[in-house]
């Protein structure tokens, strides 16, 4: 009896450990999931990203169009205000000569 | 020879017309007058002018901000999708948090049954020796 304890004892099976095998794999199946996911929204990101850079090159031509206007725009508001000075500097041979000018131009415009 | 400014006999404001030998038609005022005219005819052509460039300019500024509009509208396309991905890294490590702990436990159980299989095996060890010494004892 004594023999066969001591023989129990010492070749005694170790008792099963759960090492939660299946909700590890099922945690790791979830990650790769994820990971895939979030993958795919770097794409998604990285062409919103091209898009963007693509629209703020649009904008930054326009800005280079839009100061082109805002010189067009100072250089008729100098000239709107000159014309003051530079009608009273004006002798009546200036006077017919712009207003014939003037016509001229008109007509052009009409046709 | 009398200068044209200072031949001037019709009065400001006023216009006359004449009929020439020619028969041509002569509409007659004042050169201040026809200053006038010549300067409202040309800051109008000016104004006509920076009327189209005023056009042109916001028709520029509506287009910049329509493209602004859309920078935005896709900016915060991706910062919502940069907010997922944070979710769900926060998801993984969440995972890897359980999985830690999971592993920690059976970790913790079976050093316990490391220790209890060696506390077994002394026992046992102990028993086989001590065992036939108190038989020979008992036999003596």
């Amino acid at each position: 009896m004594a023999i066969a304890l001591v023989l129990s004892l010492l070749f005694r099976s170790p008792i099963p450990i759960d090492t939660y095998e299946d909700e590890i794999k099922v945690l790791k199946t979830k990650n790769e999931q994820l990971l895939l996911s979030n993958d795919s929204i770097n794409k998604i990101n990285n062409k919103l990203q091209k898009e963007i850079n693509t629209i703020l090159y649009a904008i930054d031509s326009t800005k280079v169009i839009l100061k082109e206007t805002e010189t067009k725009l100072a250089e008729l508001e100098k000239k709107r205000n000159e014309i003051p000075s530079l009608i009273n500097n004006m002798d009546s041979d200036d006077i017919t000569s712009n207003i014939s000018d003037y016509l001229k131009r008109r007509s052009k415009g009409d046709n | 020879m009398i200068s044209p400014v200072t031949s001037q006999t019709i009065s400001r404001g006023e216009v006359k017309e004449i009929i020439n030998s020619d028969g041509d038609t002569l509409i007659l005022m004042n050169l201040e007058d026809a200053k006038i005219i010549l300067s409202d005819l040309l800051e109008y052509e000016i104004v006509d002018s920076l009327l189209a460039v005023y056009k042109e300019k916001d028709t520029l500024n509506t287009n910049t901000i329509s493209l602004q509009k859309d920078v935005i509208v896709k900016l915060t396309l991706k910062s919502e999708n940069q907010q997922s991905i944070i979710n769900n890294f926060e998801q993984v490590l969440n995972n890897k948090d359980i999985e830690i702990g999971l592993k920690d436990e059976v970790i913790e159980k079976q050093n316990k049954e490391i220790k209890k299989q060696k506390r077994l095996k002394i026992v046992g060890f102990i028993g086989s020796i001590m065992l036939p010494i108190l038989t020979l004892i008992v036999l003596i």
